[in-house]
This record gives C-alpha cells, sequence and structure tokens, in this order.
C-alpha cells in the first residue's frame, strides 16, 4: 500500500516542513509501453497519487529502475497534453536496458523535472522576432527531447509564427525515432527531412549525415534558431554548419549529456568545465564558452 | 521555366554561382540541360565517365550494388550539389551508380570538353578546380563523420 | 575578553548541557581527528604536526598547549556529508503495489539559535529533526571511517569546538553547494543551520598551508559564535583572546559566566592562583576565568576580582591585539602561498602541458580529494539484498576515478592528465563559475596527504612562469578544435 502523497518537486532555497527529500524518488506505473527500434523503447507513466508532474521541453527527469539504479532520461511527451510522462529510453546501460525491459504496470521512480530545457523565447515573440524560423536538428535518440519543442514550435506554427525545419538524422531506416509521427507533423507544416547513415533500395530518403541537410533547408539563417541534440561529436559539427549558414552563435542551443547521478547539481559527475550540466543546462547556447570546451578534449 | 541562357542557367547553382562573366560563357559551351525520370540512372558503374552533373533539382542516390543486399545507397545528393568526378581522372570509368531517387533536373557538363578549357586555361583551371576540391573535402568529411558510426552504441539485448 | 583554559572547559560544558554534541580536535591513533570531546582534556594537548608536501608527523610541542598544532587530515565536512550515507531504504517485497513507499521526510529548515530555542539544560536539542518511518532512514552510521564513535549517537544539534577558521571558510563553501542552490540537502541543512562553530586562530603555519593567500585564514573576522586565540603568557600558561560572533555565541558565553560564578570561583576575589607551575588542585589554572578588556590603553579591567583570579590574564585589550597580530603575522610568514590569479591561469591554460608532466607523478588515488574540506561529489548506488530490499547510498566519490566521467559505459575523462586537470581547475577556476567563489581555502591537506607529493602552489606557479616568459597568460597547447 502506497501510503505516502507525491508532492511536487520544490525549487526554492529553503526546504519546507514536509518537502520532499530531493534524492527520493515517487512512484510512477508504467502505463503504456511502445517498442521504437530494437534498443528505444517508450515508456508512458501515471504517477500512482497526487497527479503527473509538468516539465518544458528539453528538461529532464531521474528514472529509477527499482533494483537496479537511477539515470538521467529526457521527457519526449507534450508538455500540454496532461497525459502520462513520456519517456523515450535508449538501451545503452544496465539502468536503461532494466528500464526498458520494464512491462506494462511495473512500477518506476520518478525525480523531477530538472534542467533548463529548450529556450522557446526565440518564437514565442520577444519584441517583434516572432516570425524566426526554427531548424530542429536531430540525431539519432536525440530527437525524444526534442519532440516536446517541436510539438509546442508546431502549436505556435498554427498561430502565425515561422517555418519549423526538422532534420533528422539516424543509423538506418528502422532507427528512426516517432515515424509515423513524422509524417503528422509534415501535415502540421513543418518541413522535416530524415537522412541516414546506411540503406538499402528500400528507403526513399536521403542517405548521409545530417549536416548535408542544413545547405538546402527552407530557413533564412540569419532570422533562424536552432536546437540541437544528438552524439556530441554530431552536434560539434552541426552547430558548425549552422554557423557557416550564417546562423549566429548565440541561436544555436545544444543539449548536453554527460553521467548525472543526482540530476541536482550535488553529486558533480556533470561537471563540463565551468558547467553543471543538470543544473545550468543541459541546454546551452554555442555561443559563448561553450564552443571552445566543446573542442578541448577529454574536459 | 523559360528558357535561359545557359551561362545564366550555371552561375545559379552554388558551385559555379559568383563566377567572373567569361569563365561562365566559356563553361556554358560545354553545358547542357538534362533531365531524369526517377528511377533512372544518372551513371552506371563501369561505363565511361564523361559526364559532370550539376543537380538543380530532386536527389539523386549514389548506389553501388551488392549481389548480397541488391542495390545499396551509400549516399544520396540533392539541389544544389554535383554528381560525378570520375570525369576528372583516367581511366575515366564510374566507380558507382547514380540514379535518379525523383525526378530530377541536372545541368550535364561534358568532361572533355571542362578538362580541354581548363588544360588551356589555367586561371579556369584553378578556378573550377578549387570549388570542386570544396565539394569534395565537404563529402569527404561527411564520409568520415559517417564512418564514426555516431548513433550506433546501442547494444541490441 | 581573555579567558583561560578552564573557561574553555566550562564553554564545552555548555555546549553539552545545551544539548550540543561537542565534537573537536582528538588526538587519536596517532593523528588529530575531529571526534566528541567532554572537555579540553580530550583535545591533542602538547601535540603538534609537522606537515609538507606528502608528509605528517606529530611531535610534542609546549605542555599545556591546546592549538599548537594546525589542521588535521579530517574534515568538519564529514559531519555534513558523510562518506557514505544511505539515502532511502526500500523495503523487501515481490508485488511492487504493495510496497510502502517511505513517508517523506520533514525538513525543520529552522535556523534559529538552539540555545534560543533550548529553554533549560535537560531538553536537548529538538531542532532539525528527521521523522522517518522504517522504510526511510537517514542516518549518519556510515560515518565510520571519520568518526568510529558515531553510531552511538545521530543528534543533529553539532558544536565543532576548536576547528580552524580555513575550515569555518571551507563549510561556507559548502553550504553553497548543499544548502543555498534550488535543491537543499535536508541531511545538511539539519545540521548545519543549528551548528555551533568555535573557531581557534592559527598561531603557526605548516609547509603545506596557504590560507592567507585564499582569504580563508589564519585569522577569522566572521562566520564564527565564538572565536578563540590561544597565547603565551610570560609566565609560560596559555590563555585565550575570546571573541563573540553571534547572538548564539553571546548566549554560550553567558551560560558559561554563570556556571563559573554558581560553582563560586572565577569571580572569587578571596582565590589567588599560585604562581608555580604545578598545576594541583587549588591552582587558578583550573578555575573558569575570564576578564573583560576594557579601552584600548586601559589596562585596568573592569572586574579586578576576575583579573586577580589569574596574574596571567594582565593584559590590555591593545596588548592582546598587538600580540595577535602579531601570531597571525608570523603564521602568514611562514607560508608560501597560491598564486593570486591562479583561476585566470588555470581557464586560459587547459591544454598545458604540465598536466600532462603532473600525470606522470599522480597516480589518480584521489587522496586529495578524500582530505578536500570542500570536494563534494558523490556517486549514487543502489544496493539490493537477496529479498528484494533496495537501498540506494551516496558516497564520496572523486574525480580521479575513471568512472567518474562516465558516459554511456566509457570515461570521459581518460587519461589522468585530464583527470587532473579537472580536479585542479574545479576548485581554483570552475568554482567560480558554479558558485562565485575559490573552491580552496588553503588548509593544505591535498599537499600534505599526497602521497607523491604534488603541490598545487608549485604547479600552479609552473603555469604562471610559463604565462609570464610568454608575456601575458596565453600558454602553449592548440586552443583550435582538434
Amino acid at each position: 500500500m502506497v501510503t505516502e502523497k507525491s508532492v511536487e518537486p520544490f525549487r526554492g532555497p529553503i526546504p519546507e516542513s514536509g518537502s520532499r527529500h530531493p534524492l527520493l524518488p515517487t512512484p510512477y506505473r508504467v502505463v503504456k509501453r511502445v517498442v521504437e527500434t530494437d534498443t528505444v523503447v517508450t515508456l508512458f507513466l501515471e504517477a500512482l497519487e497526487g497527479g503527473n508532474l509538468t516539465f518544458r521541453p528539453g528538461q529532464f527527469n531521474m528514472l529509477t529502475a527499482f533494483g537496479v539504479g537511477e539515470i538521467a532520461v529526457s521527457i519526449s511527451g507534450d508538455p500540454l497534453d496532461g497525459g502520462p510522462i513520456r519517456h523515450t529510453i535508449a538501451s545503452v546501460g544496465a539502468v536503461s536496458h532494466a528500464l526498458c525491459s520494464l512491462r506494462v504496470g511495473s512500477l518506476v521512480g520518478v525525480r523531477g523535472p530538472f534542467g533548463n530545457g529548450w529556450d522557446l523565447t526565440g518564437v514565442t515573440g520577444m519584441a517583434g522576432s516572432a516570425t524566426q524560423d526554427v531548424v530542429v536538428v536531430a540525431g539519432g535518440v536525440g530527437l525524444a527531447p526534442l519532440r516536446p519543442a517541436v510539438l509546442e514550435l508546431l502549436k505556435m506554427k498554427e498561430e502565425g509564427r515561422g517555418r519549423v525545419v526538422v532534420l533528422i538524422g539516424s543509423r538506418s531506416p528502422d532507427q528512426v525515432l516517432f515515424k509515423e509521427e513524422l509524417d503528422v507533423w509534415r501535415t502540421r507544416g513543418a518541413h522535416v527531412e530524415v537522412t541516414v547513415d546506411r540503406a538499402d533500395a528500400s528507403w526513399r530518403g536521403s542517405v548521409g549525415v545530417v549536416t548535408s541537410l542544413i545547405s538546402s533547408a527552407p530557413f533564412d539563417p540569419h532570422d533562424a534558431f536552432s536546437l540541437v541534440c544528438g552524439p556530441e561529436v554530431m552536434m560539434r559539427f552541426t552547430a558548425r554548419a549552422l554557423l557557416d549558414k550564417g546562423m549566429h552563435e548565440d541561436k544555436i542551443q545544444l543539449s548536453l549529456e554527460r553521467n548525472m547521478q543526482c540530476g541536482i547539481g550535488w553529486c558533480g559527475h556533470c561537471q563540463l568545465g565551468p558547467y553543471l550540466l543538470c543544473r545550468d543546462g543541459p541546454v546551452f547556447p554555442y555561443g559563448g564558452r561553450l564552443a571552445e570546451l566543446l573542442a578541448k578534449r577529454e574536459l | 521555366m523559360r528558357d535561359l541562357p545557359m551561362d545564366v542557367l550555371i552561375s545559379r547553382h552554388p558551385l559555379l554561382a559568383g563566377l567572373p562573366n567569361d569563365i561562365l560563357l566559356l563553361l556554358a559551351g560545354c553545358a547542357r540541360n538534362v533531365p531524369f525520370h526517377a528511377g533512372t540512372l544518372l551513371l552506371s558503374e563501369g561505363d565511361t565517365a564523361d559526364t559532370f552533373y550539376l543537380i538543380r533539382r530532386g536527389r539523386v542516390g549514389i548506389e553501388v550494388h551488392d549481389p548480397r543486399r541488391g542495390r545499396v545507397v551509400v549516399e544520396t545528393v540533392g539541389p544544389g550539389s554535383v554528381v560525378g568526378w570520375s570525369w576528372l581522372f583516367p581511366p575515366y570509368r564510374w566507380h558507382f551508380d547514380a540514379r535518379a531517387i525523383d525526378e530530377v533536373g541536372t545541368i550535364a557538363l561534358d568532361g572533355a570538353c571542362l578538362r580541354t578549357k581548363a588544360e588551356a586555361d589555367p586561371v579556369v583551371g584553378y578556378e573550377l578546380m578549387k570549388r570542386l576540391s570544396n565539394v569534395l573535402l565537404e563529402r569527404l568529411q561527411a564520409t568520415r563523420v559517417r564512418l564514426l558510426d555516431l548513433y550506433g552504441d546501442g547494444k541490441v539485448s | 575578553m581573555v579567558v583561560n583554559r578552564a573557561f574553555l572547559d566550562a564553554l564545552v560544558a555548555a555546549l553539552l548541557e545545551y544539548g550540543y554534541r561537542v565534537l573537536g580536535p582528538v588526538f587519536q591513533n596517532g593523528s588529530i581527528v575531529i571526534d566528541d570531546l567532554t572537555s579540553t582534556a580530550d583535545m591533542p594537548v602538547g601535540w603538534t604536526d609537522e606537515q609538507s608536501p606528502g608528509n605528517y608527523r606529530l611531535c610534542h610541542s609546549a605542555d599545556g598547549q591546546l592549538f599548537g598544532w594546525t589542521v588535521s587530515p579530517a574534515s568538519p565536512k564529514a559531519l555534513l556529508f558523510p562518506p557514505r550515507v544511505t539515502v532511502w531504504q526500500r523495503g523487501a517485497g515481490r508485488d511492487d503495489f504493495s510496497v510502502p513507499f517511505a513517508q517523506p521526510v520533514a525538513i525543520t529548515g529552522a535556523t534559529k539559535s538552539a540555545i534560543s530555542t533550548v529553554s533549560k539544560p535537560q531538553s536537548t536539542g529538538s531542532t532539525g529533526k528527521v521523522l522517518s518511518d522504517t522504510e526511510l532512514t537517514f542516518s549518519a552510521s556510515g560515518t565510520t571511517h571519520f568518526n568510529p564513535r558515531s553510531n552511538r549517537d545521530d543528534r543533529h544539534l553539532l558544536a565543532l569546538v576548536g576547528i580552524r577558521p580555513c575550515e569555518a571558510a571551507a563549510l561556507e563553501i559548502n553550504d553553497a553547494v548543499f544548502m543555498k542552490g534550488s535543491f537543499p540537502d535536508p541531511f545538511y541543512c539539519e545540521r548545519r543551520s543549528d551548528m555551533f562553530l568555535l573557531v581557534a586562530e592559527c598561531a603557526s603555519s605548516n609547509a603545506s598551508c596557504f590560507c592567507d593567500s585564499m582569504g580563508a585564514g589564519p585569522g577569522i573576522d566572521s562566520g564564527f559564535d565564538l572565536a578563540v586565540t590561544e597565547m603565551l603568557d610570560e609566565d609560560g600558561e596559555y590563555s585565550y583572546f575570546l571573541r563573540i560572533g553571534s547572538q548564539r555565541g553571546e548566549e554560550l558565553f553567558t551560560v558559561a559566566v554563570e556556571q563559573a560564578s554558581s560553582i563560586g570561583v572565577g569571580t572569587d576575589p578571596s582565590i589567588e592562583p599560585s604562581t608555580g607551575m604545578d598545576r594541583g588542585e587549588g591552582d587558578g589554572k583550573d578555575i573558569p576565568t575570564f576578564v573583560e578588556l576594557s579601552d584600548l590603553s586601559n589596562s585596568v579591567s573592569q572586574s579586578t576580582s576576575m583579573q586577580r583570579a589569574s596574574c596571567s590574564l594582565n593584559y590590555s585589550l591593545e596588548e592582546v591585539l598587538a600580540k595577535r597580530d602579531a601570531q597571525l603575522q608570523h603564521a602568514k610568514e611562514l607560508q608560501v602561498g597560491m598564486h593570486p590569479r591562479v583561476a585566470e591561469l588555470l581557464r586560459r591554460n587547459l591544454d598545458h602541458p604540465i598536466f600532462t608532466d603532473i600525470a606522470g607523478r599522480c597516480l589518480a588515488c584521489g587522496n586529495c580529494t578524500s582530505v578536500c574540506p570542500t570536494c563534494f561529489c558523490s556517486d549514487v548506488v543502489d544496493k539490493n539484498d537477496m529479498h528484494g530490499a533496495i537501498s540506494r547510498e551516496r558516497s564520496w566519490s572523486s574525480c580521479f576515478n575513471a568512472a567518474h566521467s562516465e558516459l554511456h559505459g566509457q570515461p570521459v575523462r581518460h587519461s589522468v592528465a585530464s583527470r587532473y586537470r579537472q580536479w585542479l581547475t574545479h576548485k581554483f577556476s570552475n568554482w567560480y563559475d558554479q558558485f562565485g567563489t575559490s573552491g580552496c581555502v588553503g588548509c593544505g591537506r591535498c599537499i600534505t596527504w599526497c602521497p607523491v607529493g604534488i603541490d598545487v602552489r608549485q604547479e600552479v606557479a609552473g603555469i604562471a612562469s610559463d604565462a609570464d616568459m610568454k608575456g601575458d597568460m596565453q600558454s602553449t597547447g592548440s586552443h583550435g578544435p582538434s
């Protein structure tokens, strides 16, 4: 029997009486499980009590596979749909493998949401610049944290905002996430292109690196901003390609990944030079110090 | 599209954009408009490499035929890019197939014609080589990135 | 004011009476550690420490000297951020749905003075309590290697007696990490909010000390409840210049005075101190004594009776301050400092070859991170028993472990050079970006306890001299993309 109340994670400076301990997970139940690819699973989670957490696009949760451990996983759901919390998880380690193996009805520990998320103020109408184009560049499972942003951007587009371009790089056609949904995005006005590293003749899409899609994508680089998520090397190359195209470095946002064991700035594992990624990120503009930091080896 | 003069047409392709008019006129003499239907071959492995294609619209797949896997697309190139390098170097044989994925519009430049003009005028030759090298460099770097198999760290279990 | 050692004992007694768990330096197993105290007799009286790169040794110092040593290998960090702590536990049970989750932990967040809220001695400190059921425990029981006796007591009302200015400064650095961010650590806050600090200033330095250059010692001007400066009198006895730094310190001081009065000593003019060196019964040294120091030039204190209680306390405030200044100056002069522009130097020299050079010596053992009073990295690990019970443990981690930077099972920082760089740049440079201050207080532990004697000051000086030779702070190494 579950005895505790689910309390919203506090964000204030002083913990108040009865506040939940920041390291104590809230129990959620897997209510749906979708196999996305041979290594990626999407879990839909419902809080046992107290309602689901609310989040912003690009934020992440710490998910506990009980008895195995806890990892940071970005939220891939629609922030506004109020439904179960959606996590798209790639099986790359012991905990993610355990999470991917969970069945409907299993219990998952959730802490979060953490991190800053994508900065969408560029589209939401900062001083008349509301018509900026947005270029979303995703590599592999990097599409997962971008999905909430795309959904929010499409809503904004329907209200007359700028173009939404989604460029997706994947290993092979069968590894492309949310395939059916991409057509929905297209019908809602997004320009969606997918390129893969390798394909057989049945693949009618592009073959090549995701950066090769940038040159011919329909956006105005001088009045656009970009959201990029994928392997770090892919993000470095993408950022440079966008710079070459004429986009300002501060308008290129990257979502970074490092080992996170707490999500709240205590454990020190996710440092990248001056940044604690969980606390200061995971989303950073490419301008400022990030370009230099990413170019440093073993930082 | 109305018939634009060929030198104007080729100046609109990123590869040749910004070249002086005299060079454009010179190169236009080697060029003609060639469309391809989806599924047709632009060039075929082993054939004589005599043409250089500037892609104006549609996508082209660079393929190789593997008896085990059938047609394998190693790369696709789209509008603004180019297809075919083997016309530059002896023995002038294509190493891959190139097939139109969509309805493809190209400007076909005669390889022998380009070579002759480049040899005759080193300024033209150098300008052409600089631009071709840049595309080659991009392709080489893209290929290297793909060799990293960046998305391949997921373990199947 | 100036007090004698007996008065310090009265302070300790008052703290104990008020329910504090009193911890301080204790001589134990050939070392000085932080452990429970009942009086100054538990402290390393008459001991001094020799410290230098890779070297620590305790020797006898002057008889009766309480604070003749500098810093112990143990820092107060472990009391607030235990080396290993169970974060939460879940009982065994196969049916996930019936497994009771733990009750949320109540966090009092009370920052009021414990003395103000605790009315009388018999009520022990009840502020800062963890409410936990059997399914969830926050306990300090894991602090064994730091404090083997701590199992007996899990009180959260802590008084640190005799810690150093650099250690008090380190606590403030820890505060930024665990208390002042968006997610305060309840374990930390409960203990830290009501922590009582009696800080002992340093009259000397060891060869690893560099607190002066980090602005964290050897004196202390704020951030304490009570501060003492040990001074050798002309007659060979030690007395203590006592300053009050907080309301809480004031209250405790008053209690100690009351106690001293109630036992009829210290303020009784009929008791004359003996002038001999023996410390037998009836010796004035055993009488808690304090002397209020009046105006600068006036050597006559307000209470002549108290002053007469011990002739050794015959000072003017002017004299005492001058003596303190001289002692602090002496301690500073013994120090080799850290380069003043270390943060900038490191930021500009991430690819300096010195990191590879250091890696040739560094064992990546993590000793420096263990003894550092501010290193805060931790691992969070789940442990299971055969019945399905789970406990999540948080334990100290070190950036010298390859696994520290692991991403998808592979370390980001493969080389020892990159791990050393991480540690050094984090401590001295990136800390400013992350928390607004340096991460170092110059306690020198990382130098003393490095088994190969790597001296951070020397290594940074090496980078600095390279930078000077080049006329700016740039140095070799590629700065562009690799």
